[in-house]
């Protein structure tokens, strides 16, 4: 089942004079199995719009469809928060800063033992969750959170969330403060997740080369509307309109659009680094250079994907 | 979390907020001080509307003030529950049932009680709000300049102050934060017995502490990477000074502490001749 948002509003502190809006008459539709990536400025309303989909945020006027489970304004019937929660796996930013428990499986194993799960249920999901993002349970499952390496503490942070085996995964900001080859290796975790345990995912993100590489589409949001919900490549045409609201154009469509003006036309598609290379290599083939051929561009140390 | 007040400053302009933060701070302890001298509840009344003239001076809405109870809600139910039925004065019981007694002194001094904590929040909550960190520092540390004398590092006592203050809201925030993210979790806060819940908490505490030695640790490093403790002498940007206002401020504050010390001590009350007084107008209407 696809999540339904319509008409959300939301306003902070309602009601005094520090009322903020957050959010305006917001309308989304995100079917199953998509990549979302959600950009907009700071204070743009994306974070708020994300913990709507948890419950986390009580819905002030709008609808909210997660699954079939239906969140509104009315107090009464209250939602199932504890199957919305196991559906929509949030993983906030900065996530490992909310570790706690003595040892890591432990404190994987926290979200499962919420959901009811017994005991040795719950240690079974926690570990095969640590395993999902590449860590040995049996090798740091004992270990106490607090002396893991930065990037470790992050995924195990993402295992206590995927450990509740969540279909829609949301993240926020997952690579904040990692270099590029923790953001590298955070991004693929991410679509190996996509593929093996949640479906649907939504991230995030302040960084356009990053997100144009995985996501399927982009929804911007700018003051609290959804400025921009389309295919990313009629997206990068409004490249104006996206540096108005404060962010800019994917790298790879500058290079594009500069090559263009020198003459060189990539066509009109290029959303990514990915695609960038593959058009300059036939580009460069069209006027009789030789060059090899480039499957996927390499990052830093994929891990073989 | 988001809607304490206590703690936190309104950042608007005003003659109040430009006051001498010295005389602020004077002031504040000097209203906690006269608070427990406050005898009728005419001296209340006239703090609740010295209180209000602060807010419209200041340009704060009162709705802001009586916010900041909020926070000491079941503190103040606590205390005038206990007071109501246990009062251990000299009363004429009106109503008695096993250890419960009520007696009008003891509804008195229930109310008074509660009028007390009220007022003396929401007084001490004007200074927050209209006193910025860096002047609170300040005027602090210009306070205590004479232990100077007797060795007393003033000035770090006063930044380690000023910072506490600093920290509340942010660790309000913080803890709203990881609240948000065990809830995702399926952390569950809201039911269960006492022990449970206090349990519950343990997943919100922990984070919270570790952020916060850690916020400790990285603010430690910013304040020697600027040479905080490098010379002897620091100069500041803003000086301090004594301005008419100030003593505007002085003469009104001297008027409302007089007024309540002369009400207890001279007049002994004036809720006595207010009642007189209204009874002579009620005769007299009669009469008419």
């Amino acid at each position: 089942m696809p999540i339904v948002v319509k008409g959300l509003s939301f306003a902070y502190s309602k009601g005094t004079p520090f009322e903020k809006k957050a959010l305006d008459c917001v309308d989304v539709e995100i079917s199953d199995g998509q990549f979302i990536g959600i950009m907009g400025h700071t204070g743009s309303g994306k974070s708020t719009f994300i913990q709507h989909l948890n419950g986390l945020i009580k819905v002030q006027s709008g609808e909210i469809d997660v699954d079939g489970i239906h969140l509104t304004s009315a107090r009464r019937p209250k939602p199932d928060y504890k199957k919305l929660r196991s559906t929509v796996g949030m993983v906030f930013q900065y996530p490992e800063y909310q570790l706690f428990d003595e040892t890591v499986i432990k404190d994987v194993a926290f979200g499962p033992k919420n959901l009811g799960l017994s005991k040795e249920e719950a240690f079974a999901r926690a570990a095969e969750a640590l395993r999902l993002v590449g860590l040995d349970p049996d090798e740091i499952g004992e270990r106490a959170p607090f002396e893991l390496s930065g990037g470790q503490k992050r995924r195990v942070a993402i295992a206590g969330v995927i450990a509740m085996r969540p279909k829609i995964l949301i993240l926020d900001e997952p690579t904040a403060g990692l270099d590029p080859y923790g953001k590298e290796q955070i991004m693929s975790l991410i679509c190996r997740l996509k593929r093996e345990c949640s479906p649907t995912v939504i991230v995030i993100s302040h960084d356009m080369d990053e997100i144009t590489r995985y996501a399927d589409r982009l929804i911007v949001f700018s003051e609290g509307r959804v400025a921009f919900d389309m295919p990313m490549q009629e997206l990068f045409k409004h490249g104006q309109e996206l540096e108005a609201i404060g962010l800019e154009l994917p790298s790879c469509v500058s290079i594009a659009d500069n090559l263009r003006l020198k003459g060189i036309e990539l066509g009109d598609d290029i959303v990514n680094m990915d695609g960038l290379a593959k058009a300059v290599v036939k580009a460069a083939r069209e006027r009789g250079i030789e060059c090899g051929d480039i499957a996927s561009v390499r990052w830093y140390g994929e891990e073989g994907e | 979390m988001r809607d304490v007040a206590f703690g936190q400053y309104y950042p608007v302009s005003s003659p109040i907020h430009r006051l001498d933060p010295r005389l602020k701070i004077v002031f504040t302890l000097l209203y906690v001080v006269t608070m427990f001298f406050v005898s009728s509840y005419t001296a209340y009344a006239v703090i609740l509307i010295f209180l209000l003239a602060l807010c419209g001076f200041s340009h704060i809405p009162p709705s802001a003030m009586f916010k900041s109870i909020k926070g000491i809600i079941i503190l103040l139910i606590l205390t005038s529950v206990l007071n109501l039925f246990f009062y251990g004065g000299e009363t004429s019981v009106v109503w008695q049932w096993w250890i419960f007694k009520i007696s009008p002194e003891a509804i008195d001094s229930a109310l008074k009680l509660m009028l007390r904590l009220i007022l003396l929040i929401m007084g001490t909550t004007m200074l927050t709000f209209t006193t910025g960190a860096t002047e609170l520092t300040d005027g602090i540390e210009s306070l205590l300049k004479p232990l100077n004398l007797i060795k007393i590092p003033v000035r770090d006592l006063a930044i380690i102050m000023s910072i506490a203050l600093r920290f509340i809201p942010i660790l309000i925030d913080e803890t709203d934060k990881i609240t948000m993210a065990q809830k995702s979790r399926g952390a569950d806060f809201d039911s269960g017995n006492i022990f449970k819940r206090a349990k519950a908490l343990l997943p919100v505490l922990i984070p919270l502490f570790v952020g916060a030695f850690r916020k400790a640790d990285e603010l430690a490093d910013a304040l020697d990477a600027r040479c905080y403790n490098a010379s002897p002498k620091r100069t500041r940007m803003k000086k301090i000074t004594f301005a008419v206002r100030d003593l505007i401020a002085l003469i009104v504050f001297a008027a409302l502490v007089a007024f309540v010390f002369l009400d207890k001590y001279l007049i002994g009350g004036a809720d006595t001749y207010i009642v007189k007084l209204f009874n002579i107008i009620v005769e007299f209407f009669k009469g008419l």
